[in-house]
């Protein structure tokens, strides 16, 4: 069984069509990458899949269940957690806010002190942050803090918008290597991203959106190897 | 000095009606940057349940402190429910389109309102005499007669601000209302459920409405369906004044206008509404997003 699986997916914002009939799945395990350039339906996609977008026609199944009009409050509860493009930490709040605010599903306390100390590990700047209000962080701080509220929210299938959004190259490691780290650990990925050579190098498998639609599709390597990815995503 | 002190008195009372109104105004300008126009109509239905309570409990016996605080929270709790009513059916479906939707959607609720309570024959279109849920009670204190009502009226409203301080910034509810005021799909992504934080505001601003004017109506104890309209606009200036969207600011702006009010009125009674306008203006020339508001700063 697929642990999600999209099926024929049309998403419509009035006249204009964001989303064409696309159809993927990703196995437990995997990282998948969805690349394109801007305005192919990325972000739409990975919205609809948790709920903050409604879905004109089509499916999305996790774990074999419908969860295609589910609000987005359940479906975290279900176990897919979404860092959403833009990071979208709350400013209005210091670190540690944010992460209990992450840690709203979870139930018990213990769990909440160890999953912090988990994303403190992998960020120590943001322990050195915690009683910060956010607003004072850097672009960077803050897509760990996105980042680290992920891991406090735990979930089997992570989504990633654009997690190199607006980094800085150095950052940008950071960031991809924790995702490769939480992968390891178990955690399922889904991935935005437009950096196409960062996603295909972390990806086991990728889909090339273009303007709605499924264009290509293959393993990470493959794609990366493909001429036409190269002239059309990796500049060579 | 003693007549200062006395009027001050008065003033800080006045304040406090219109900080705990002013308080519902904030609120939901910072969950749903919505400016609930009627919100001054919450007062009204407030004080026209104390009526009913007091009348339907109590008949025509003099009530105690335990007897008021029982009305207190009946006002409240049926308030906030029609509150969350109100926001579930007129301002919910308008809630994805353009913000002068719900204003206009708020602006025919109060009309409604105002106009359905005119035509329930036991409400009707005349003024009530409100019962008085304390009696008045001079007290010298260093040469100044301060009425007891005032005094507890006062100390009473700081308690409620201060528990409500306390629960929006230590408790599961006031973190998610801080939230969702900051980010609402972001919020849902971590599981909070939008629709029912935005219900709890609303009736902690109703609620809190209604015990506004179980203290207005004590005061000044005339009710007619129509009262809640100029009561509603100070108390919108006091939230402007404070810096909207900012609880302790809305406490702040309340008490500014109360003070102002009375000690203008003691010297020229008829211009002390034009007077809280003028303060307003004066403000905001100097500081556009109120006393304690903050300027946006994005960051990209």
């Amino acid at each position: 069984m697929k642990m999600l699986e999209v099926n024929d997916l049309h998403i419509y914002y009035g006249a204009i069509k964001a989303v064409k009939g696309i159809s993927f799945y990703v196995e437990k395990g995997e990282i998948v990458a969805l690349i394109g350039a801007n305005g192919a339906g990325k972000t739409s996609t990975l919205r609809a899949i948790t709920g903050l977008e409604k879905v004109h026609s089509g499916s999305i199944k996790y774990k074999g269940e419908e969860i295609t009009s589910t609000p987005a409050h359940q479906i975290v509860r279900m176990g897919i957690t979404h860092v959403p493009e833009g990071r979208r930490i709350f400013t209005n709040m210091t670190v540690r806010e944010n992460l209990l605010m992450a840690a709203l599903t979870v139930k018990e306390k213990g769990e909440v002190n160890k999953r912090m100390q988990e994303a403190f590990d992998l960020f120590p700047r943001l322990k050195e942050r915690i009683k910060q209000s956010a607003l004072t962080l850097s672009g960077g701080e803050q897509q760990m803090l996105a980042v680290a509220r992920a891991i406090v929210t735990g979930g089997e299938l992570l989504l990633m918008d654009e997690p190199s959004m607006g980094l800085a190259p150095i950052i940008v490691d950071e960031i991809f290597e924790v995702i490769q780290r939480l992968n390891k650990e178990g955690t399922t990925i889904l991935l935005n991203e437009q950096n196409a050579y960062m996603a295909l190098s972390a990806a086991n498998r990728a889909y090339v959106l273009e303007t709605g639609n499924i264009n290509f599709t293959g393993t990470g390597q493959e794609l990366l190897h493909d001429q036409r990815i190269q002239e059309a995503y990796l500049g060579s | 000095m003693a007549r200062f002190l006395q009027l001050l008195v008065f003033g800080l009372q006045l304040g406090s009606i219109y900080a705990l109104l002013a308080i519902g105004y904030t609120m939901v300008f910072g969950i749903i940057r919505m400016i609930n126009m009627m919100h001054g109509d919450f007062l009204m239905i407030g004080s026209y349940a104390v009526y009913f309570a007091v009348s339907l409990l109590f008949g025509n016996q003099l009530i105690g402190p335990a007897a008021a605080l029982l009305v207190l929270m009946i006002s409240g709790t049926v308030t906030g429910s029609i509150g969350v009513g109100i926001e579930r059916f007129a301002y919910r479906p308008l809630r994805s389109r353009a913000p002068i939707s719900s204003m206009i959607s708020a602006i025919g609720v109060g009309l409604f309102v105002e106009n359905l309570f005119r035509i329930i024959p036991f409400i009707g279109p005349n003024p009530r005499t409100a019962p008085k849920l304390m009696a008045d009670k001079i007290i010298t204190v260093g040469g100044v007669d301060l009425n007891i009502v005032s005094i507890v009226v006062i100390l009473f409203s700081l308690v409620i601000m201060g528990i409500l301080y306390y629960v929006i910034q230590n408790t599961k509810i006031g973190m998610q209302m801080r939230a969702v005021a900051c980010d609402k799909d972001a919020s849902a992504l971590m599981g909070s459920n939008v629709d029912n934080v935005v219900s709890a505001t609303f009736f902690i601003g109703a609620g809190l409405a209604a015990i506004s004017g179980a203290f207005y109506a004590n005061r000044y104890p005339v009710l007619t369906v129509t009262m809640g309209a100029t009561l509603g606009n100070k108390a919108f200036i006091s939230a402007v004044v404070g810096g909207i969207g900012d609880i302790r600011g809305a406490v702040l702006g309340g008490f500014i206008m109360g003070i102002v009010e009375i000690l203008v009125s003691s010297v020229l009674p008829d211009l002390a509404y034009g007077i809280s306008f003028i303060v307003l203006v004066i403000i905001l020339l100097f500081k556009p997003e109120g006393l304690l508001g903050k300027p946006q700063i994005e960051k990209v």
